[in-house]
């Protein structure tokens, strides 16, 4: 058991149809990821982060190689690895706690009403909507459409939580705030979190490791970068060290790098 | 076409040039001041605003007519003005007035005989026996009458058209091969008239409907005649609906291995509820055109064959009476279409609706 791999990304490729001859977006990218790992995939704009996260999530399936889980093929979506998606992607005609539901009546179809609903309302309470369950998706600002799709992925009870750049179209308080919202829930549910991002201060705030990504066409993971900060961090003393900023013109230098005069 | 002064926001902004508001302002409590208008003024000044232009629209209207009716002249006839043809809407709601109030009579006057007769004949004759030999008095149609048997006929074909419309174009907008398969059969018959459609119905539910059913034929016919013409919007939008649901929330039924029916049902359905009542919508409209034709060659007693009998009893006051039923016809098209819009606004609640 304890040896047993945990996800597992073997020498992946994935093209798209196009219009002259496949489109090949990934190629022979290979990762390992250990259970409570916290991982940022960052890289420019187009490279295939999403195809990546979207491989993992079973949302599409590889052309070539394989991803694994607990080594076990990813053929499909399975509870075990909740999505959050970038523009939130919350029903608008139900409410928040509806929506929750709808992901908590999915993944639990054995319990009793009262339990799947009690199930919704108590992570929708730990991500800070306890007032805001009645209210329908555009009533909320775009901050709490990013809670209340956290809740509803983490509703499923998954081990690994995918986030696509969940953060982006949010302004910095808020994002700051969401984040230490996700730095907390992977430390307290001891979630395994793969989070896809342009925020190179987000991806060195939360991960453990910071894979970059090399620009398509038959992008792969250029550099792998560890970032050993003690957990639980804090987000102002994590600033202050010397090491932050180290990493940080790491990640800088290999986007520069990648990209001629261009930085993401 | 909406308004724009229905969805105009009239929030008052507090004026920060405004000296008197500086100054209360300025110290300790920064107390915004807000202007806002009592709630029945902002709402008079929204109602206003609503009307006027109609109104004035209405008011030119009317006068263009008025002008044109009084000059132009074709042979022994003329266009009736819009005070003659105001004058027999009025007369239709008086004779409709009249009417009821002779029926009333008439069976008040009945009762009293009818008790007499059957004193009178207690033991000799059963009540069923002697309200065929006194029967009781049948009220005259009026305008009330036919505007009913109108509506009726109307929700009868917008009913059935919705009873196979909405769920066929699920299937269709479900399946890409089913879409493919229909699209040509709705492309033949889409532009097919209601006259053309009229005769075929017409014969076979005066085949298949014996006499004495109970069941009216040209109610029947008219119906479907309007359930034919009118189906094909209803049909288009809702496959076109939930062909084109959101990637995103089709991504959330995929993430949440959701099975094809609760897929359906939680998602697919809502999310093209909105472009199948617009469909609705526009199915209604239509069948209201086509049931006017429809009960003039059915014979279905509505607005339609009210006009035909008009105009076959040619007399002086037909033309006013004809352009009065239009217009009354027009102002029940227009509150069905206001009817259905607002059903689409509820049922668009949370999803912001694009009503046109
Ligand atoms: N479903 C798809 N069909 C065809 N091409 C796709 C699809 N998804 C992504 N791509 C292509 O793959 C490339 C990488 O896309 P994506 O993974 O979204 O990049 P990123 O998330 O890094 O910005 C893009 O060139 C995009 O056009
Ligand atoms: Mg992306």
């Amino acid at each position: 058991m304890s040896h047993m791999k945990f996800l597992e990304i073997i020498n992946v490729g994935k093209s798209f149809p196009g219009k002259d001859g496949p489109n090949e977006v990934l190629a022979g990218v290979s990762l390992e990821i250990r259970k409570g790992e916290a991982i940022s995939i960052i890289g420019h704009s187009g490279c295939g982060k999403s195809t990546l996260l979207t491989l993992i999530a079973g949302l599409e399936l590889p052309t070539t190689g394989a991803v694994c889980f607990k080594e076990r093929e990813i053929e499909k979506p399975g509870p075990e690895r909740a999505v959050v998606f970038q523009n939130h992607s919350l029903l608008p005609w139900r409410t928040v706690l509806q929506n929750v539901l709808l992901a908590v009546d999915a993944v639990f179809p054995g319990q009793s009403r009262a339990e799947r609903r009690d199930r919704a309302e108590r992570w929708l309470v730990k991500v800070g909507l306890k007032d805001h369950m009645q209210k329908y998706p555009h009533q909320i600002s775009g901050g709490m459409k990013q809670r209340t799709g956290i809740a509803r992925a983490l509703s499923m009870d998954p081990e690994v939580l995918l986030l696509d750049e969940p953060f982006g179209a949010l302004d910095a308080l808020t994002r700051a705030n969401l984040q230490d919202e996700v730095l907390r829930l992977h430390h307290e549910e001891h979630l395994t979190v793969v989070m896809v991002t342009h925020d190179i201060d987000e991806a060195v705030l939360i991960s453990d490791r910071i894979v970059m990504m090399r620009v398509g066409p038959r992008a792969g993971i250029g550099r792998i970068l560890d970032v050993p900060f003690a957990r639980p961090r804090d987000r102002l003393a994590l600033m202050q060290a010397d090491d932050f900023a180290h990493i940080r013109a790491d990640c800088v230098k290999f986007l520069y790098a990648q990209h001629g005069t261009r930085v993401a | 076409m909406q308004a724009p002064a229905m969805s105009e926001s009239i929030q008052v902004v507090p004026n920060m040039t405004d000296p008197q508001i500086q100054a209360a302002s300025a110290p300790a409590a920064p107390v915004p001041v807000r202007r806002t208008r009592p709630a029945w003024q902002r709402w008079a000044r929204d109602a206003v605003r609503a009307l006027a232009l109609p109104i004035l629209s209405l008011v030119l209207f009317c006068g263009l007519w008025h002008a044109l009716a009084s000059q132009l002249k074709f042979g022994s006839q003329s266009l009736p003005t819009p005070v003659e043809v105001g004058a027999q809407v009025v007369k239709l709601v008086q004779d409709h007035i009249a009417a009821r109030a002779r029926h009333a009579a008439a069976t008040a006057e009945w009762r009293v005989q009818f008790a007499k007769a059957e004193q009178e004949y207690a033991g000799q004759l059963s009540l069923a026996e002697l309200e065929q030999a006194l029967p009781r008095p049948v009220a005259e149609q009026t305008i009330a009458d036919w505007i009913l048997t109108s509506l009726y006929t109307v929700f009868t074909g917008f009913i059935i058209a919705t009873a196979i419309g909405v769920p066929l174009g699920i299937i269709c907008g479900l399946s890409n091969p089913v879409w493919q398969l229909c699209n040509p059969l709705v492309q033949l018959f889409k532009p097919v008239s209601p006259l053309a459609w009229l005769p075929m119905v017409a014969i076979l539910v005066g085949a298949a409907v014996s006499s004495d059913s109970g069941i009216s034929k040209s109610w029947l016919t008219a119906g479907i005649v309007v359930a034919v013409c009118s189906v094909w919007p209803t049909l288009i939008n809702t496959a076109n609906g939930v062909a084109n649901v959101e990637r995103d929330y089709l991504n959330v039924a995929k993430v949440l291995n959701l099975g094809f029916f609760t897929k359906v049902v939680r998602i697919i359905l809502p999310a093209s509820l909105p472009a199948i009542f617009t469909g609705m919508r526009l199915s209604l409209g239509i069948g209201w055109m086509v049931l006017i034709a429809a009960e003039m060659l059915s014979q279905n007693p509505g607005l339609g064959k009210f006009i035909w009998d008009m105009y076959q009893s040619s007399n002086d006051a037909t033309l006013a009476m004809i352009a009065a039923t239009i217009l009354i016809i027009g102002v029940i098209g227009f509150a069905l279409d206001r009817t259905m819009i607002g059903v689409q606004r509820l049922v668009a609640r949370g999803a912001p609706a694009t009503v046109r």
